[in-house]
């Protein structure tokens, strides 16, 4: 990490830099065995050697909930054999942790004040390209299928793509279609020019509905529904009743009614609807594999946010802790990426998505956009990297992350957050008031300052769904 | 059910189909579900605030008997944003398995566009067949063989399995899912959950048996047949299934009897 908490607008530059040479030394440094697959390539797309471009995202899956980065509680083996046969990310943060904006961020490279997408609901601003309308007129295929929410769930029609249909229902009822439609186009589409394909499934978002007392699913004392899981329920975990100071709106969300019963239940669904979406990923990328394009394919895996997971006391998301923060972000291609390697020195964000396709694809990205590509970490190069991310939500609250600190605030609340992340990597402890801490605490806030006044805002974009209000406070149930 | 905690509680996870169980007319009749049968459920999603969002499709599943042999078709179409995507398929296996378990089973899916036309490079067809511990499910282009020892069934059998169950003298069954007709889900189980009795239409009640099927790769489902067997209504986290339409099968295209060539040859091609 170079020039420790050094100002985000510099490495901005340096990234459109980095980003222009990587557009020139496409596919340079391409591994053995690429002679081997000439034939193949040539067979698949004549004339033109760039790679696809998959991008798989699900929603509400958080970094550590898959089997290869460190939980017990649930089975992913086809997540595991991606993050084995690629580079995973494991300081990887959420432009935002809500739905639209988050995918407003992964979408175009941008934040998402600068994308409009300020809250969910709203479509992107007409001064921003989507993945597909910067992709299509550089000569690649451009396929949609999945969860959109900008502003739709669902759209029939998608700028820049082809939308293979998809929606209407939730889990299974959709990503099972999405994986078949996907996994029938890779084998039966036109082999004359290279894809980008988005894959977008709904799991395990359906947790959600479970955390929302009014869709009745959690009923108060519901207890453990299923006998037969007594005693096969995950734990819980170790900040579970941790609720350091917060500000007013964070304080409001958290779940004081369920028993442990229901928390750990809360926890085992959630395992399982992981499950269902890795299922869903296998089925993609067997076919990648059968198809003879997984090593002419560069996977990109991420999500839009995670979920609460008991954590502080929380389900959902909508803020900065980091079960709801950080995402996964897995690249793979055989031969082109390193495999086996996790990276956890550098901070990456959603918005890296557009320039690792760019860079990947040849095609220059965005103007402006705040995001890098993760190409020349993912094949092992060490390049000069950003010092810290920054994420927005609600659009109010906002957070910076640095190497070792978590610095959060929402504006007119006294109360701010700042957490050690290698002393306290639960965030259990806010030290915002920790007198010793104070130069560390102003150097976090000049850099959100810097960063926000350095951003190509533009106005909101007008939502479809009305305004998310916070659920009324609860008693912790004695 | 709604209005009574308890209620909501004790008919968990039922209560997701409220609005559909107020309306709901119960078959009458005889049923003999090791025989031919044709039923028609609603599909239905759930989120948000309200417990149901709405009816998103229809599976149909016809049951075949031919002596030892049983052949179960699937007729499934859900409705999507732009057009709607149609499942059909046919398994085929022994008549007295205890999970309905198909040793060889063929299905398409296909993409239709809001007009009805297929959409381009989306129509895929699988086969598989059973082979040992082997299952080989092959498309035109590709091949893949699942290990899977011990025994296994795939989701729409357990539709038609749980129909022939005896109520509280279930023993448990453990089993590998086939989910879907091609994902591999193993340890799971589909055990008797409870007796239980739940008010339909015009305050009539409907005695059922409830089944859970619990395992890896899936959120619990619950299966609620009535006392004659007959599934009525299945949960399985924010996905639901409500009986429309049940009948004795036309029966017109009996299969031949299991194990015989002809059967082999057509399945399994």
């Amino acid at each position: 990490m170079s020039r420790p908490d050094a100002p985000f607008r510099l490495t901005r530059r340096r990234a459109l830099q980095a980003g222009a040479a990587g557009a020139g030394a496409l596919l340079a440094g391409c591994a053995p065995g690429a002679t081997a697959r000439e034939a193949r390539q040539a067979d698949a797309s004549p004339g033109d050697d760039r790679p696809n471009i998959l991008l798989i995202i699900s929603d509400q899956l958080g970094l550590d909930a898959i089997g290869a980065h460190g939980c017990p509680d649930v089975a992913t083996p086809h997540l595991d054999r991606l993050i084995r046969g690629g580079t995973t990310f494991m300081e990887s943060h959420s432009a935002s942790p809500v739905c639209s904006p988050a995918r407003s961020s992964i979408m175009t490279g941008f934040m998402p004040v600068e994308t409009g997408v300020v809250s969910n609901g709203r479509p992107i601003h007409e001064k921003r390209k989507n993945l597909g309308q910067h992709f299509r007129p550089h000569g690649y295929e451009t396929v949609y299928c999945g969860k959109w929410h900008l502003p739709g769930g669902y759209q029939a029609a998608i700028d820049g793509f082809d939308v293979l249909p998809a929606g209407k229902g939730q889990g299974d009822l959709n990503d099972t279609a999405v994986s078949n439609a996907c996994a029938a186009w890779i084998k039966q589409r036109p082999k004359e020019k290279p894809f980008l394909m988005v894959a977008s499934f709904m799991q395990p978002h359906d947790i959600c509905y479970w955390g929302n007392a009014r869709a009745n699913r959690m009923p108060p004392d519901l207890g453990l529904p299923f006998e037969a899981l007594r005693g096969r329920l995950p734990a819980l975990p170790p900040n579970h009743t941790s609720r350091p100071p917060e500000p007013k709106i964070l304080a409001s969300h958290f779940v004081g009614d369920y028993s442990e019963d229901m928390w750990r239940y809360y926890l085992w669904l959630y395992a399982r609807m992981i499950e269902m979406l890795d299922a869903d990923v296998g089925r993609v990328l067997d076919t990648l594999e059968a198809a003879g394009q997984a090593d002419r394919t560069v996977v990109i895996l991420t999500s839009d946010h995670g979920d609460g997971r008991g954590r502080h006391l929380h389900v959902s998301k909508w803020y900065p802790y980091d079960e709801a923060m950080k995402v996964p972000m897995i690249l793979a291609c055989p031969g082109r990426i390193k495999a086996g390697q996790a990276d956890r020195a550098h901070l990456v964000t959603g918005l890296d998505v557009m320039a690792t396709a760019c860079d990947y694809a040849g095609i220059k990205p965005p103007a402006g956009s705040g995001g890098r590509s993760l190409r020349p970490l993912a094949e092992g190069r060490d390049v000069p990297w950003r010092d810290f991310v920054v994420s927005e939500w609600q659009g109010a609250g906002r957070m910076v992350r640095t190497a070792r600190y978590k610095y959060a605030r929402y504006p007119g609340d006294p109360v701010e957050m700042l957490f050690d992340m290698q002393e306290d990597p639960w965030e259990t402890k806010n030290l915002y008031q920790e007198a010793a801490l104070a130069d560390v605490l102003a150097r976090h806030r000049t850099m959100m300052d810097d960063y926000l006044a350095g951003l190509d805002v533009v106005d909101p974009t007008a939502s479809n769904e009305r305004p998310a209000r916070p659920a009324a406070p609860k008693k912790k149930r004695t | 059910m709604e209005a009574d905690p308890n209620a909501a509680v004790a008919s968990y996870p039922l209560v997701s189909l409220l609005p559909v169980l107020r309306t709901f007319e119960p078959p009458a009749g005889a049923f003999n579900p090791a025989g031919p049968w044709r039923q028609t459920w609603g599909v239905y999603t759930f989120a948000g605030r309200t417990a149901v969002t709405g009816r998103v499709g229809r599976l149909t599943l016809q049951r075949q008997v031919n002596g030892a042999a049983a052949r179960l078709e699937v007729t499934y179409s859900k409705e999507l944003t732009g057009g709607r995507e149609e499942v059909t398929g046919t398994l085929e296996g022994p008549a007295d398995a205890p999970l309905a378990t198909p040793d060889r089973w063929t299905f398409r899916i296909r993409l239709l566009d809001a007009q009805g036309n297929p959409v381009p490079h989306t129509d895929i067809t699988r086969k598989a067949v059973r082979d040992g511990g082997q299952i080989t499910i092959s498309d035109p282009s590709e091949t893949r063989r699942l290990a899977v020892p011990g025994p296994y069934t795939v989701n729409w059998c357990l539709f038609d399995a749980v129909q022939r169950l005896p109520g509280e003298d279930t023993k448990p069954l453990a089993f590998t899912l086939i989910d879907h007709a091609d994902q591999v889900k193993p340890e799971t189980t589909l055990a008797f959950r409870k007796a239980m009795d739940v008010q339909v239409a015009g305050g009539k009640t409907v005695r059922t048996r409830a089944y859970e099927q619990l395992g890896r790769g899936n959120v619990p489902w619950v299966y609620w047949t009535d006392e004659a067997g007959r599934l009525l209504w299945v949960v399985a986290g924010l996905e639901g299934y409500a009986l429309e339409a049940a009948g004795e099968s036309a029966a017109k295209h009996a299969p031949a009897p299991y194990g015989s060539s002809q059967n082999r040859d057509k399945a399994g091609g």
